[in-house]
């Protein structure tokens, strides 16, 4: 009962599709996941796993060829797929925001930085014009930016990637959101700047208590940051538990394929690194059985006929293979 | 600072764009056969009397240096034979105020309907407005001035007699504007629209909503302003081609403006009116892609003044 109370966001069987000429792509397939309040959970997979298209949709933001086939997005108990066209810009950039991959095209490049900031405060909160520019130059200040005032003044085009990246945070985090999604925050930026970027949002975690959504296809990137962690492939989840049980004890043999290919998680840094063989599996023709089988070393017959259901290894801790089913029963 | 110095910069290039256009008139026009006398009643020894008299018997070269000279004085010469004796300067005020008039009204027509029909397009991709509009404009782009002149004419004037034939009469100018704005409106909707398709998919608009901004924000202020950049472009070009419509327009219906003035001068090989009335053409031209240049630049932070 404590337990449920603690739940701020539930994803419960959701499933999209997009629709096109050739015909339906399964790009999210029955996907749950529960998320409680402050705590930070990471997704991560290959590219086109479902990553994006499954958390866009807490905000209702897939593209209009997208549609939500099934399932129900429970936000403090309520349905996001529910509400109305206010209720969710009520809550857009409010209650929960995002940040995007590519900070270079994520803003609008015919506008200063503080006309971009100025409006979602302006539409959220019932600041006055005077208040709002204290609170603009303070969220610069809390993301890092030095000379705020002076950045207020510039267009997109006057920043480096990094600098739009931290504007982008500052706006997510402008009228303190109690979930912000950061869909590969980093992915786009260099080496440097990306460790930065990280080091930004485990610090304001700290600092602002919110609930985070990681993405990224970096296991590597998300280790220290993530409480827990789900493993996606073909747009379903193939693994799930604390960030100790996927990077020691992870069970799923993708997940170990997804571990074996990060430069800084393999103990021993002369080992090469092993780049999972094969590709993800074409979304518009979805075959019976586990889609990581024709990619996996130790599939057997069952399941290439079969699909393998999310199996709980331990509490909190789940997996969806065949190979396990004998550790289950235990 | 910039500013200014990229002004001056692009005004001594204008000036020097002027200077070339002048003279390569000047001389064409002198390859023409016939001169402003031909048509006179007069006998042989009077239009020899007459050429002698404005000097068109000296050579070329001298004729051109006599024109740069008076022109740097600001005198353009008087007409020859369109309106025998007046100052040509004068004759370009007077008749280019009818002009703008028209061109000015069209202008406006163009770039609000245009820009609309375009809206209306691009944000209804391949719906029925869409099509409607993509057909239309495409049929108004591909038709001549005249033919649209004509059809207006005989549509609206003679069968329906519900506007005047007469330029003179109450109403008379709506069939010019009409045929003025046409190509620039129906143009000007397929520009918006190919920008607007293009700017809808833009990862910004996605931030827009992410921040709780309406739909109407995202479109009307976002998506709207960075699709009228490339429009913003076409407005000098826009502006001649109002203008070289006018000769078109001006001349079906019988308007007294400048594009009707510029056709006649050349059939009738009036020299002054002819140089009077390119350079005063040029130079709006040349103007007005300025303007426009300095407009993209205030509307688009990303272009700097170099
Ligand atoms: N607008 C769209 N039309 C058709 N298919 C789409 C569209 N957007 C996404 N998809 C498909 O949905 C699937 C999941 O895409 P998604 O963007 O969620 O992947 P991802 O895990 O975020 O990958 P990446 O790491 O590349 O961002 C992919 O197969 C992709 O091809
Ligand atoms: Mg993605």
């Amino acid at each position: 009962m404590e337990e449920q109370l603690n739940v701020m966001l539930e994803v419960k069987n959701l499933a999209v599709s997009f629709y096109n000429k050739s015909g339906e792509i399964q790009a999210v397939r029955d996907v749950s996941y529960q998320l409680k309040k402050g705590e930070v959970l990471g997704i991560v997979g290959e590219s086109g796993s479902g990553k994006s298209v499954s958390s866009h949709c807490i905000l209702r933001l897939i593209p209009d060829n997208g549609k939500v086939r099934s399932g129900e997005i429970l936000f403090e108990g309520k349905d996001i797929l529910k509400m109305s066209q206010k209720e969710m810009q009520n809550l857009r950039g409010n209650r929960i925001s995002m940040i995007f991959q590519d900070p270079m095209t994520a803003l609008d490049p015919l506008f200063t930085v503080e006309y971009q900031l100025n409006e979602s405060l302006k539409k959220h909160t019932g600041m006055g014009s005077a208040e709002r520019k204290k609170r603009m130059v303070e969220l610069l200040e809390l993301v890092g930016i030095n000379q705020p005032e002076r950045r207020l003044k510039q267009y997109p085009h006057e920043l480096s990637g990094g600098m739009r990246q931290r504007v982008m945070i500052a706006i997510a985090l402008s009228c303190s959101p109690n979930l912000l999604i950061a869909d590969e925050p980093t992915t786009a930026l260099d080496v440097t700047i990306q460790a930065q970027i990280i080091d930004l949002l485990k610090e304001l975690k700290e600092k602002l208590g919110m609930a985070i959504i990681f993405i990224t296809h970096d296991l590597g990137v998300v280790s220290d940051i993530c409480d827990r962690i789900i493993v996606m492939y073909a747009g379903k989840i193939v693994e799930e538990g604390t960030s100790r049980e996927i990077f020691y004890q992870h069970r799923h043999p993708y997940t170990q394929g997804l571990l074996e290919s990060v430069p800084d998680i393999g103990k021993d840094q002369n080992e090469r690194l092993k780049p999972i063989k094969g590709n993800p599996p074409d979304m518009s023709s979805v075959k019976p059985g586990c889609a990581f089988a024709p990619r996996c070393r130790e599939a057997m017959r069952i399941c290439v006929r079969e699909e393998p259901p999310l199996m709980e290894l331990s509490e909190g801790h789940c997996a969806a293979c065949w190979g396990l089913l004998g550790a289950v029963e235990k | 600072m910039q500013t200014i110095q990229y002004i001056i910069k692009r005004v001594i290039l204008a000036l020097v764009s002027l200077f070339a256009i002048v003279t390569m008139t000047f001389f064409l026009m002198n390859l023409m056969p016939g001169d402003p006398f031909m048509s006179e009643k007069a006998s042989e020894e009077s239009r020899a009397i007459l050429i002698a008299k404005y000097g068109l018997d000296q050579p070329v070269y001298v004729q051109y240096g006599r024109y740069l000279k008076n022109l740097a004085k600001g005198d353009m010469g008087t007409s020859y034979v369109l309106q025998k004796g007046r100052d040509v300067s004068q004759i370009i005020t007077e008749s280019f105020q009818t002009s703008m008039k028209l061109g000015i009204r069209a202008l406006i027509l163009a770039v609000i309907v245009g820009i609309i029909l375009g809206c209306v397009s691009g944000l209804n991709k391949d719906k029925l407005p869409d099509s409607i509009i993509r057909i239309v404009t495409s049929i108004g782009i591909s038709m001549p001035g005249y033919v649209i002149a004509s059809i207006l004419m005989l549509v609206l004037a003679v069968r329906l007699g519900i506007l005047p034939v007469s330029f003179n009469r109450p109403g008379g100018a709506v069939m010019p504007i009409i045929v003025l704005a046409t190509y620039p409106t129906c143009y000007l909707a397929r520009l918006t629209r190919a920008s607007i398709l293009e700017v809808m998919n833009q990862d910004y608009l996605r931030t827009e909503r992410a921040k709780g901004m309406s739909e109407l924000v995202v479109v009307f202020v976002h998506a709207l302003k960075n699709s009228l950049i490339p429009v913003i472009t076409y407005l000098g070009p826009l502006t001649a081609s109002i203008l070289t419509g006018g000769f078109v327009a001006e001349s079906v219906f019988n308007v007294p403006g400048l594009g009707r003035y510029f056709v006649s001068s050349i059939s009738s090989r009036d020299y002054t009116m002819i140089m009077g009335i390119t350079i005063f053409y040029s130079a709006l031209i040349v103007f007005m892609n300025l303007l426009c240049d300095i407009l993209y630049k205030i509307v688009d932070p990303r272009i700097k003044f170099d």
